[in-house]
Order: C-alpha cells, then sequence, then structure tokens
C-alpha cells in the first residue's frame, strides 16, 4: 500500500514537473507540519479509502487541481489527463530509498472513467476528481 | 509619552506576573529534515529542536461559545457539531517568538509537564497588536494534533 502511495506521487511530480505544475501530498505529518494543508496553485494528492485485498486490492486517491485562475486550472486538469489517460497504468517502485527507486514487478492501474468537478470557493478554482488505483497489495 | 519598547518591557513583566504556577511550560519546536524525499514522506532524518519560550506565553482553552463575533452565532452552536478550527489561544510576546517563527511551516508549539507528557500544537493563525510601528503581542491560534 505504501509503495503504491509513493509509486503514484513521484508519477504525478515526475512527469508534471516539465509542465512546472507542483504536486503536493496531504497528509497528516507531525515532521512535515504544512502537509495537512491543501496548497494553492498545486495539485493535492490525499489517499483515502484503503481496501487491502488478496489478490488485488484498491486505494482510493483524490486528485484536488487547486489553482487562483481557473483557466490554468483547467490547463493543469487536461496535463493531469493526459498523463493519466497515457496508459492508465505504471509500474510500482520502491521508493524505501528515494534516490534510488526499485522496481518491484507489479503495476498500478486506474479507472478509464476520469472525471474532475468544479468544489466551490472564493479565493480559488477547485477541480477534484476521485480515482480508484488497483495494485497487488505488496506492502 | 510612551515608546512601543517600553511598552514591550512592560508586557513582557505582566507575562510573568500573570502566569500561574503551572507544571506546564510552553516549547517552540523546529522540525529539520534533512535528505529523503518530502513528497513521500521517507525523510532521511528528523530533528526536533525545543527552545523555552520566555517569558513564558499565557494561554487558555476557549469554549465554544467565545470563537467568533457573537456567543450566540447560530452556525458555533453545540447542535451544530461544528468543530471550532482553533482550540488553544495563546498570548506570546515577541520576545518570545517573532514574526516569522510564527510564520515558519516547519515550526510547531510543544507544551511539556514535569513527567515528560508532551502536547504538540499546529500553529492555525495569529494576530497582531502593535504601537507606534512596533509588535508588542500576538494572540495565536492553536490546535492540539499529538498528545
Amino acid at each position: 500500500v505504501r509503495q503504491t502511495r509513493d509509486t503514484f506521487l513521484h508519477f504525478l511530480s515526475d512527469n508534471l514537473a516539465s509542465s512546472s505544475i507542483p504536486v503536493h501530498n496531504v497528509r497528516r505529518d507531525t515532521q512535515k507540519p504544512d502537509s495537512s494543508l491543501y496548497k494553492q496553485n498545486a495539485v493535492n494528492i490525499k489517499f483515502l479509502n484503503v481496501t487491502p485485498e488478496v489478490h488485488i486490492g484498491t486505494t482510493l486517491v483524490e486528485i484536488c487541481v487547486i489553482h487562483v485562475d481557473e483557466l490554468t486550472a483547467l490547463t493543469w486538469v487536461k496535463a493531469v489527463f493526459d498523463l493519466l489517460g497515457a496508459a492508465y497504468y505504471t509500474a510500482k517502485l520502491d521508493y524505501s530509498n528515494p534516490a534510488n527507486p526499485v522496481s518491484v514487478g507489479t503495476n498500478i492501474y486506474w479507472d478509464r472513467n476520469i472525471n474532475f468537478g468544479p468544489v466551490y470557493n472564493d479565493s480559488y478554482f477547485d477541480y477534484r476528481c476521485n480515482l480508484t488505483l488497483s495494485h497487488k497489495v505488496d506492502s | 509619552m510612551a515608546n512601543p519598547t517600553a511598552i514591550l518591557r512592560r508586557v513582557n513583566r505582566a507575562f510573568s506576573r500573570l502566569n500561574p504556577p503551572s507544571p506546564d511550560k510552553v516549547y517552540k519546536r523546529v522540525v529539520t529534515r534533512t535528505g529523503g524525499d518530502d513528497l513521500t514522506g521517507r525523510p532521511g532524518s528528523v530533528t526536533n529542536t525545543d527552545t523555552l519560550l520566555s517569558p513564558q506565553p499565557i494561554y487558555s482553552r476557549p469554549m465554544r461559545e467565545e470563537i467568533g463575533l457573537y456567543r450566540t452565532h447560530t452556525l458555533l452552536a453545540a447542535s451544530t457539531g461544528v468543530e471550532p478550527a482553533a482550540n488553544w489561544v495563546m498570548t506570546v510576546s515577541p520576545t518570545a517568538m517573532s514574526i516569522n517563527e510564527l510564520s515558519n511551516k516547519d515550526m510547531l508549539i510543544v507544551t511539556k509537564d514535569v513527567l515528560g507528557n508532551e502536547e504538540v500544537f499546529l500553529i492555525q493563525d495569529y494576530e497582531t497588536t502593535g504601537f507606534s510601528g512596533v509588535d508588542i503581542l500576538y494572540d495565536v491560534r492553536l490546535k492540539s494534533i499529538k498528545r
């Protein structure tokens, strides 16, 4: 489960970096106090339901594209969709040593129905998408 | 006419006089991460540096009706189940903490008792009170995140 989180975060972050789109993982972490907050002008990733299963487990992830400019948010949604829709899967890696990720020999794949809906806010524009990641439960 | 430095000195003396003889001491904690990967939360090493606030701040746990503009604010009624964003308010001297520290993303507030128990607080927001362009008080809103 942890490998799935790490892999999906890096899949988005590493590929969106070339478009200067920052990726932020929203999580409770006393070692990084500000990580529990959603960030403006970033693609926020929050992991939700975890459903381990003997063969293929699932992890629900919320993707929040937040930008002060609605049209930029829309452009970023397209960039995220292009990435997710390129193959609808990615190889799972073990990031225990972040500098040298190691392939674990299995894949993570997700829904083909990728739907971003707006969540109203006065200060910024917020497009959200819930995606179910399917993966073998390694660790 | 009073000058802000003199007011700040008086404020600091007031902190010492008003503080109850509580066994809890208040510290500011700076979290330093070295190496690792912030994105995934796999840090190489993490160091917490705690510094005792001097003078010690005055703090209280405001009840639901004390938060907001009106004591009878319908949005804050207990029946709504709405949880206040902050559950502690701490009045801090600028001598103890700077505005840069209050806005530091890696800064936490920690209370410790004589038994070694500690409670960790996230800084939610702060208000400044100043005189002649000098800060003399900070009201800091805190959220308990770890006991």
